[in-house]
């Protein structure tokens, strides 16, 4: 109904219309060229907002996907820069542990199968400790050896002085006359041998020999008995003390090589006998006295005649 | 009839008489000229032949001594044919006459190698070795010194004395109980394996050294002193006989005589020792092992004069042979008493073996150079060497042992005065150590700097592309120019030079 009323509106001012129409056109082409650009301002900066407004869009888009997927790859850096941080310092841990083993290691083997220097070190000490000891002992060693020089070099001592007192009584003095020891010259130093004074030796020694003479005598048996000494052939009567010296003599003339003992004869009845140079020749017994010569027998009757003392014809026929 | 006997009895008693006087007065030096002018040799020959025994062993007796006592005689004895009959009855007669007859022998013998070949010759070695063979020990004893005295000369007698057997026989005497005997027989061993090592193999072979190896505890002196002889002789030869010798069991009981009473027993012992250690560094270091270098230290600084010699030689051999033992050695103070022999003793083969002993022991390494520097050893070696009367040997031994040391020698204040006094053959040595060791350490430098080490290099003009320039030239590259320019000895002179052309300008 409405177009209808509208119809009729408009054929009533059909005129007024058509006036209004041409002006209004006539105002439209006059406004049309500054509505125009008008127009396209408007819409350029509508399109200009719409634009922008997308392209914020986009940018936060863009940024978005930007930002996850630098997320994305900074992670996988991470993770790959974290692995690689743990394999480093893994390395550098185990490497330390592989050098100190090959550090002992090398030390092992080294001192087992090149130098060992701790064995060495215990080595030399042993070898000085051991050379201490051995010097301690050949100090004793020495020590021994010098003592027992000292005192066998005592004991022959003492034992000559024994012989010699023995042999010597004679010059022990008596009540009346001062022997050589005991001499009253001696003011203030008696003479002495070990500590005691030399007449006391000479006194004390002959003690053992009379004992043992008186302990032969008891026995029957003859002081002195030594076997014979061979005679060398003739010779006159010479004493048996002669005979004896001259043996002596002629036995040290017979040292060759040092002074042996015979040992098969070294004891036995007749340990003392030596047998003397003149061995192996006829024996001719030195103890029975020559008191005769030679005698001659033709020589009994004297070719000459005998003369008596007295003539016998002065005494008978009267003096 | 007795008139006749008479007369022969008269003259037997003066035969007597004659030759038991002769032998008397044989026995006093001042008559033998007498004797020998009166032409007694001529008289006791026939002599010899008597038919008395007693006149046939003192006229026996009375040769031997005469030409016991000088060699004319006993060439007499010789040219004058007694031998042969003497080594004819010594098959025969009795003990009396054997021993001397033996000791004729010796006594000829002893003198000189051509005698002992005459008594070789006239055919005494098988009668020698029968008597060896006898009961009596007097006769043995006499036998055994004749043959000793004979291998005593050379190789060859020694050879021929072998060859007639008595080595068994020499190994059976050692055994009998006569200390005499012994003495002898151990002497006659060491004389006959002293000369070769097949002379000693044949020793050793005969079972000799299980038999002397006991002796060396014996309380006698004289023995021990023949039996370490024997052993040193025969040890010395080669590696097998010393081990033969270690085997017997003889260390350590032989260091023990390294302290005996008699000096002469300490001498033997060592050079026993000696001969063991030199071989091999096993048999070394079985002495070492034993306690036995500061027992040799001990007899190196008592010992004087030529009974050092074995000593000396002993702690060389050991130290030669490797780092750890010449430590050994170092540590059991060694080096003062060997130092000692350098400086004190008279005689140059000892100062040269002493000489020898200290390089052996220095030129391991700079540890050993060190201790011998700190003992203060190189001046004295270098004193040794530029001495006048040191002999050629003795110089050729101490440059050798300056040498070896200062080549190892890291320690440079103890190098520092050698620099001063040494010839140039050492000094090269001395200045390339330092060159060696300056580049690397800032302390000696600087202290050689101040010593006055640098000023006296650089005074040195050494030939250029000689090797003392190298070393020099080394040196002076460690240092910044100036402090060479410093202490180079014409600097001053330079400078003047400098100043004159400038003065001359003006």
């Amino acid at each position: 109904m409405e177009g209808g009323r509208l119809a009729r509106q408009l054929a009533a001012n059909k005129e007024a219309i058509i006036t209004e129409y041409l002006h209004r056109t006539q105002l439209a082409d006059d406004a049309r060229e500054r509505e125009t650009a008008a127009t396209v301002r408007i819409q350029a900066s509508w399109r200009a907002h719409i634009t922008r407004l997308l392209l914020a869009e986009w940018n936060g888009n863009a940024l978005h996907v930007q930002r996850v997927y630098r997320g994305h790859v900074g992670r996988v850096l991470v993770s790959a820069a974290r692995r690689e941080r743990r394999i480093y310092w893994q390395r550098v841990y185990f490497s330390h542990c592989a050098t100190s083993i090959q550090k002992w290691f090398r030390a092992y083997h080294s001192r087992r199968y090149k130098h060992n220097y701790y064995a060495r070190k215990a080595y030399i000490a042993a070898v000085v400790g051991k050379s201490d000891s051995l010097r301690r002992e050949l100090e004793q060693h020495l020590q021994a050896q010098v003592d027992e020089a000292i005192a066998t070099q005592e004991l022959k001592a003492r034992s000559e002085v024994e012989a010699l007192s023995a042999k010597l009584h004679h010059l022990v003095s008596t009540k009346t006359v001062a022997g050589i020891y005991n001499s009253p010259m001696h003011d203030g130093f008696l003479p002495t041998a070990f500590s005691i004074p030399v007449e006391q030796h000479l006194r004390n020694a002959i003690k053992p020999q009379l004992r043992e003479d008186m302990r032969r005598s008891a026995k029957g048996k003859l002081m002195n008995t030594k076997p014979q000494l061979s005679l060398a052939p003739s010779e006159p009567y010479v004493s048996r003390d002669e005979r004896r010296r001259e043996h002596e003599r002629a036995s040290k003339l017979g040292f060759v090589a040092g002074n042996f003992n015979n040992s098969a004869k070294a004891s036995g009845p007749f340990a003392d006998a030596q047998l003397s140079i003149q061995a192996g020749l006829p024996y001719v017994d030195g103890n029975k006295l020559q008191l005769t010569r030679a005698t001659n027998k033709s020589s009994w009757v004297s070719s000459k005649p005998f003369h008596t003392a007295v003539p016998s014809n002065k005494l008978l026929e009267g003096q | 009839m007795r008139a006749v006997l008479q007369v022969f009895e008269s003259y037997q008693k003066a035969r007597v008489n004659f030759v038991q006087t002769v032998a008397e007065l044989a026995t006093r030096p001042q008559n033998i000229e007498a004797l020998q002018n009166a032409g007694v040799m001529q008289l006791l020959r026939p002599l010899l032949l008597d038919n008395v025994p007693s006149i046939q062993q003192s006229a026996a007796l009375a040769l031997g001594r005469l030409a016991n006592y000088n060699d004319e005689l006993a060439e007499a004895v010789v040219s004058n044919e007694i031998l042969p009959q003497l080594v004819y009855s010594l098959a025969e007669q009795n003990r009396f006459y054997k021993k001397a007859a033996a000791f004729v022998l010796r006594a000829v013998a002893k003198h000189s190698p051509q005698l002992a070949q005459a008594v070789v010759d006239s055919g005494a070695l098988d009668a020698l070795v029968g008597c060896l063979e006898e009961f009596d020990p007097g006769v043995k004893e006499a036998a055994a010194w004749a043959l000793g005295y004979i291998a005593r000369h050379n190789g060859e007698l020694a050879q021929t004395v072998v060859d007639a057997g008595a080595v068994p026989l020499l190994v059976l005497c050692v055994q009998e109980p006569e200390l005499t005997l012994k003495r002898i027989s151990a002497s006659a061993l060491s004389d006959i394996s002293k000369h070769s090592p097949e002379l000693a193999q044949a020793v050793v072979d005969a079972g000799a050294v299980a038999y002397l190896a006991p002796l060396i505890q014996s309380p006698d002196g004289k023995l021990k002193r023949q039996v370490c002889a024997c052993l040193a002789q025969v040890a010395k030869h080669s590696v097998d006989l010393a081990e033969v010798v270690v085997e017997a069991e003889v260390f350590p009981k032989i260091l023990n005589l390294l302290k005996d009473m008699d000096v002469y027993v300490r001498k033997n012992a060592a050079t026993a020792i000696r001969e063991v250690a030199k071989h091999t560094p096993e048999l070394a270091q079985l002495i070492v092992n034993a306690g036995g270098v500061g027992a040799m230290v001990d007899y190196v600084a008592e010992a004087r004069g030529n009974a050092r010699l074995p000593g000396i030689m002993t702690l060389g051999y050991i130290s030669a042979f490797s780092e750890t033992l010449a430590l050994a050695v170092i540590v059991s103070k060694a080096i003062p008493p060997l130092v000692n022999a350098v400086v004190t003793e008279p005689e140059d083969h000892l100062k040269s073996a002493a000489c020898w002993s200290l390089g052996q022991i220095g030129r391991h390494s700079p540890d050993h150079a060190k201790a011998l520097a700190d003992a203060n050893v190189l001046p004295k070696l270098l004193a040794v060497l530029l001495h006048d009367s040191s002999s050629e040997d003795l110089k050729t031994k101490a440059k050798r042992a300056l040498k070896s040391v200062i080549q190892k020698c890291v320690h440079l204040p103890a190098l520092e005065p050698l620099l001063h006094d040494a010839p140039e053959n050492i000094l090269k040595y001395a200045v390339h150590q330092f060159a060696k060791v300056l580049p690397h350490d800032v302390a000696a430098r600087r202290s050689f700097v101040t010593s006055g080490g640098l000023q006296k290099v650089l005074e040195l003009q050494p030939e250029p592309g000689s090797k003392l320039a190298d070393f020099v030239n080394a040196i002076k590259e460690v240092y910044p120019p100036e402090i060479v320019d410093y202490y180079s000895p014409n600097y001053s002179k330079q400078l003047l030079d400098m100043l004159d052309p400038n003065a001359a300008g003006e």
